[in-house]
């Protein structure tokens, strides 16, 4: 009988395979902890996409046991928005603080991560009220409705608090490099608004809505991990 | 369980048609100045009239109103003054009205509204078919409640 060669590389492998999972109680399983840092490369695409849009976001998280990571974001966006009847500029930064929790059991060697997280969010920013029009159903008079603003109206001072749920991955690329890229639902809580205007963008909350506190966020990351020390898992 | 959450996420974000970019007609808008026709002889008793043309000054078109006691008059949100011609059965009389304009924000989809607060309003004399005119509330906020009443 003659075994062809790709049989028997399956055969191999498939022997291989039991032979690690037979293996997994016996060989000490040693995970590394440390300080990822990175950067959301969603900001930089989406500026090249998106007209009126600048941002940029530095993530960090810190893995204080197995499955538990302290994890944060900080930003600055800037955002024009331009519609029928509206155009004002949002700009500012902001500040996520949170945890997130893994919930992927990885196999020996291999340190990806599917997340739960939430984040407590803040925001500093202004807004600039650029032009408007005015909404006026008999138009009889036909009048210019649209106002352009001679000098801007800038509302500054303005702060937003929000809290963040996401579902995210993490995956270890090359050694110590990491991808990651996280979904996320936002429900604002608190929000100083302008005097006869309204926070329609906030800095890292991203699109206000008229009818609700909900709105969502995306970061797509690229983290580079410092380990700081190994640990075994008992 | 959490991958089908996480798509059902991501569907939800890229579904981006937002419900708050239409301005619903229902929605109050800049008001206009709504005067209540009432009877010269009994002050407080409302009196129809059978036709009533307002003709903004320098305008050519008119906003014609029949058997009604109420009439909305649109103010100009670019001028603090709007006079009409307010004419029936031929016999004119000019109204006109001063105020100060002001902005005010309705919603994303909807944009900005004109309030105005009323300075003065009056009709020219010698008064033909009016015989005086009343402010009742001079902030006009509001197109659902009477600003001015006129007795003839």
């Amino acid at each position: 009988m003659t075994v062809s060669p790709m049989l028997r590389y399956f055969i191999s492998l498939f022997i291989l395979s039991t032979q690690l999972i037979g293996a997994q109680d016996s060989i000490p399983k040693i995970e590394r902890y440390g300080l990822r840092v990175g950067v959301d490369m969603s900001k930089p695409i989406r500026a090249m996409v998106e007209d009126g849009y600048k941002g940029l976001e530095l993530t960090a998280d810190y893995r204080i046991s197995r499955n538990l990571y302290v994890a944060g974001e900080i930003g600055t966006e800037e955002k024009r928005v331009t519609s029928e009847v509206l155009d004002f500029k949002t700009s500012g930064s902001y500040l996520k603080v949170g945890v997130d929790i893994n919930t992927y059991k990885n196999w020996i060697g291999m340190e990806n991560q599917i997340l739960v997280g939430f984040r407590l969010g803040l925001s500093a920013h202004q807004q600039e009220l650029l032009g408007y029009t005015i909404s006026q159903k008999n138009q009889y008079w036909e009048e210019p409705l649209d106002v352009m603003l001679a000098s801007t109206q800038t509302f500054d001072g303005l702060s937003g608090q929000w809290i963040e749920f996401l579902l995210g991955v993490k995956a270890e690329l090359m050694r110590n490099f990491y991808m990651g890229l996280s979904v996320r639902m936002h429900h604002l809580l608190n929000d100083t608004r302008p005097s006869n205007f309204d926070n329609l963008y906030i800095p890292g909350f991203n699109r206000v809505s008229d009818f609700g506190p909900w709105g969502v966020g995306l970061n797509y990351t690229v983290m580079y991990q410092l380990p700081l020390y190994k640990k075994q898992v008992k | 369980m959490a991958k089908k959450i996480f798509f059902l996420l991501v569907l939800t974000s890229v579904v981006s048609c937002e419900p708050d970019d239409i301005c619903e007609s229902s929605i109050p808008d800049t008001p206009a100045l709504v005067i209540r026709l009432y009877d010269a002889a009994q002050p407080d008793q409302l009196k129809p009239i059978s036709s009533l043309t307002a003709t903004g000054q320098g305008l050519e078109t008119s906003l014609v109103f029949q058997q009604i006691d109420s009439i909305a008059l649109p103010l100009r949100v670019t001028q603090n003054q709007t006079d009409f011609t307010l004419a029936t059965e031929d016999i004119e009389d000019m109204l006109k009205i001063q105020y100060t304009p002001s902005d005010k924000y309705i919603s994303r989809a909807c944009g900005f509204k004109t309030v105005f607060s009323i300075n003065n309003i009056q009709i020219e004399e010698p008064k033909n078919w009016i015989q005086s005119i009343e402010l009742v509330s001079s902030e006009v906020v509001h197109d659902s409640l009477a600003h001015v009443k006129i007795f003839y």
